[in-house]
């Protein structure tokens, strides 16, 4: 049996998370559905598993339309999620694991821990015949590829037609990628409609039957893989690259001005072997009033790199000056004392309180200078004045400097994040480092935090941005660093800037 | 953004401010409309005498409650006042009865209360254990340690008089000391917490700690502020409580605990819903005072009373909970 998702589309307040995406998933198929963060893999996947509620379009069953209120009705209609965290109880076995919620009962109270072991063997046996499965061990003893073969078994005691694996081997070890993959097949090989989200695109490819590519919440295309002939490639094109399907070529190409960056301008950041667990920059110089784009797959180690030249603590080795000084591990404060300054990416979770006022989260990182020492008695009408100097300069909409900040939109929301950085702190900073910049930020506002990123650097900041959207960082950066497997594989100039540049060096083809 | 999704924050945002106004002064209203009852229904309630005595039986607690805040602004839980209480207001007495002198006593016993707050706060931000049960076991601990510092036994009976004036002399023959302590205590950390960057840090790293650090802000610190002074403060109304009772009382301060987390969820239903402020905790402790105060004028047994209270407590921590994301765990 099949499921076929017709015209869905969800709507979050201020962001279109899907926009009219039809995807039919077929019995005895592997679907494959790839696209970077934030394209809408999670809230199709919450909609399939009755975890979220569409706010239009319809999803069919056997040719009859179902929806889903919740997950145990996604369960009872015959669809079963496999989620990315890990869902087992660890002091429990494989079996009671596997029938955990469903246990068979003797006496009326007591588990008939004969009949758990039976159900579960018989599970086993009936999807992975030729698979011996550790079903008596706790599963906190197994390996974390068999643990994830417990939580499909768990998936598919309820009897589904359809089975949901989320990033099921991201948090597998190279070694154990192998065994599952097997046993993935085996699942369609039976007839079994699988649903396959991963960002490992290799692995799509080899497993998957067709794949949907999602892009911003849209499905931009439906590749047929009989016989696995889809490149890595192709993909990566498919879902980086935004100028032909949101007819903005003209913005990658638009005459911006080239900044010259003089050959003497202060070199701010100077990085050599700098590692951490997840990435390694073998070298690398930011200069005072140049803008340096960073482009990658997600995990590819750009976003961490970036972090860690304001938090040098989540390296591990390596050398990092800042302004000419040796950093080591310094603290957050000390690298905000020495003139370095983060913009995060999950605004509400890294920059923001959700219940403070924008005075006050303006004012969180700069307060202090505002205030009478040596008591840190705070200037109500200094702190207010700033504040509403800084919403007039950067153009942020609220009502007032009071409003709480959860009631501003994305943009205004970032702008204030920005604004933190100013707050009685005229030049005080010397490098900005900025993540996914304009994420959840509506097409106008984007404008306006690319303008005030170029502004920070004309007034003589180094710029670091990270971001996964290729024309952003076309339009801001000055040069591009490209990102492969947590290595600095590539440098772009700008006057070699394109999509096609920028993708063939993620996707690591030599031209 | 669309029209529609630019009009709906702003409907929105008008019926939770009207919520919110509600809510604010909801509990304003119910000591108000308390003070008004007890006033109407017995005669003994309105009076100089009484409204200073109430000032003067919610001293402590209320020095406790507002130690307490500190440790909530900055999302830290601290249930080893009580026996806090208790560990000063034995040593005080102790140390004197054994010679010191008054002052050194008094400060010993101060030490020894910020002491308990620096081991907490040791084993709450520099090992990880939860401030919930780091202090729940801190507190057990206590409780041991004052029955066997004090034998069992109350201690009195060479206490010198001018400690004695601390808990039971008066300002012009009229205020309480224990009463302008309180008062004095009650408006500094008012003035820390709202207009010092201490007390707006202390409030950031409980309102979103990963956002404080990223801003500079020193967490851990701030963190370990939070619970030695909830500690501190303890040990202050312990040496009051001793010099009230002119003893000391192994346990003492027992009953500090509840009443004083009562005053903060009390507090935190007004001013800033979901944030344990000063003048909050001090309403809190007021509401408190004026009902026990006001049941016991009325006659009320004091086991109907702890009924009342807890009653009281789940009202305001279930009002808080709906309306914001109160966690503390």
């Amino acid at each position: 049996m099949s499921i076929v998702l017709e015209n869905i589309t969800k709507q979050w307040p201020g962001t279109l998370a899907l926009a009219g995406v039809s995807i039919e998933i077929v019995e005895g198929r592997v679907h494959g559905i790839v696209g970077e963060n934030g394209a809408g893999k999670t809230t199709l996947v919450s909609i399939l598993s009755g975890a979220v509620q569409p706010t239009a379009g319809t999803l069919m069953m056997a040719g009859e339309p179902v929806a889903f209120e919740n997950p145990a009705a996604a369960v009872a209609s015959g669809v079963s999620l496999v989620s990315q965290e890990g869902s087992l109880v660890p002091h429990l076995t494989g079996a009671e694991n596997i029938c955990l919620g469903f246990e068979p009962v003797k006496s009326r109270f007591f588990i008939n821990r004969r009949e758990v072991q039976r159900q579960a063997e018989a599970l086993a046996r009936q999807w992975f015949p030729d698979t011996a499965i550790q079903l008596n061990r706790k599963v906190d003893e197994l390996a974390y590829a068999d643990q994830k073969v417990i939580e499909i078994l768990r998936a598919l005691h309820s009897r589904p037609k359809v089975l949901i694996l989320d990033e099921p081997t991201a948090t597998l070890p190279a070694k154990e990628k192998q065994s599952l993959w097997k046993l993935i097949r085996q699942l369609s090989d039976a007839g079994m409609a699988v649903v396959l989200i991963s960002h490992f695109l290799q692995e799509v490819i080899d497993l998957c039957d067709e794949i949907t590519v999602l892009q911003d919440g849209r499905k931009v295309s439906h590749l047929p893989n009989a016989g696995h002939v889809v490149t890595e490639r192709q993909l990566i094109d498919l879902m980086l690259n935004r100028g032909k399907t949101a007819g903005q070529e003209r913005l990658l190409n638009a005459t911006q001005k080239e900044r010259s960056i003089a050959d003497d301008a202060q070199i701010v950041v100077d990085v050599r072997d700098w590692q951490g667990d997840r990435f390694h920059m073998t070298g690398l110089e930011v200069r005072s009033g140049e803008i340096l784009g960073l482009i990658g797959l997600t995990g590819s180690g750009h976003f961490e790199f970036a972090q860690s030249l304001f938090e040098p603590r989540l390296a591990g080795d390596g050398r990092y000056q800042f302004q000419g000084h040796d950093v080591g591990r310094a603290s957050v404060r000390d690298m905000k004392r020495r003139g370095a300054a983060l913009i995060p990416d999950h605004r509400m979770v890294n920059a923001m309180i959700g219940d403070w006022a924008v005075r006050e989260n303006m004012s969180m990182a700069g307060i202090q200078e505002t205030s009478l020492k040596p008591f840190g008695i705070v200037q109500a009408s200094r702190e207010r004045s700033e504040t509403l100097r800084l919403i007039k300069r950067l153009n942020i909409k609220t009502s007032s400097a009071e409003t709480r900040i959860v009631e501003l939109s994305g943009g205004n929301k970032q702008k204030v994040s920005v604004a933190k950085w100013q707050f009685a702190a005229e030049g005080k900073y010397k490098l900005f480092v900025f993540l996914e910049p304009t994420e959840g930020v509506d097409v106008g506002a984007k404008r306006e935090i690319h303008d005030l990123i170029s502004s920070l650097a004309e007034k003589g900041a180094a710029v670091v941005v990270a971001s996964s959207d290729l024309l952003e960082i076309a339009h801001v950066a000055d040069r591009v660093v490209a990102f492969r497997n947590g290595r600095d594989a590539d440098q772009i100039a700008r006057r070699d800037f394109s999509e096609a540049v920028f993708i063939n060096a993620i996707a690591g083809v030599t031209q | 953004m669309t029209m529609t999704t630019s009009t709906l924050p702003a409907r929105e945002s008008h019926s939770m401010r009207l919520g919110t106004l509600i809510q604010k002064y909801s509990t304003l209203a119910v000591l108000v409309a308390l003070f008004l009852a007890f006033a109407i229904g017995t005669d003994r309630f309105f009076t100089g005498t009484n409204l200073v005595n109430i000032l003067q039986q919610i001293s402590m607690l209320t020095i406790v409650a507002v130690g307490l805040t500190f440790g909530f602004a900055a999302k830290e839980m601290d249930l080893s006042v009580g026996y806090v209480v208790g560990l000063a207001g034995l040593l005080a007495p102790l140390l004197m009865v054994a010679g010191v002198p008054i002052p050194l006593a008094i400060l010993a016993a101060l030490a020894a209360g910020l002491a308990v707050g620096l081991i907490n706060s040791a084993l709450v931000v520099g090992v990880g254990v939860p401030s919930l049960i780091a202090t729940l076991a801190a507190g057990s601990i206590l409780w041991g340690i004052n029955f066997m510092i004090s034998g069992g036994r109350a201690i009195y009976g060479g206490i010198p008089a001018e400690y004695l004036a601390v808990g039971q002399g008066k300002v012009g023959g009229i205020l309480p000391y224990p009463a302008l302590i309180m008062l004095v205590i009650v408006a500094a950390s008012w003035f820390v917490m709202e207009r010092t960057t201490f007390g707006r840090y202390l409030y950031a790293v409980g309102g979103n700690a990963r956002a404080a650090e990223l801003s500079g802000i020193k967490v851990r610190s701030y963190r370990v502020y939070g619970l030695a002074l909830s500690s501190l403060f303890a040990a202050i109304s312990g040496v009051i409580l001793s010099a009230r009772l002119g003893s000391g009382q192994p346990n003492g301060g027992e009953t500090y605990l509840l009443d004083g987390l009562a005053a903060v969820f009390i507090g935190m239903t007004m001013l800033r819903p979901g944030t344990a402020t000063v003048m909050g905790t001090f309403f809190g402790a007021l509401l408190i005072g004026i009902m026990n105060n006001g049941l016991n004028l009325v006659g009320m047994d004091t086991y109907v009373q702890s009924i009342v209270k807890g009653i009281i407590i789940v009202i305001a921590v279930s009002v808080v909970s709906r309306t914001t994301k109160l966690k503390l765990l």
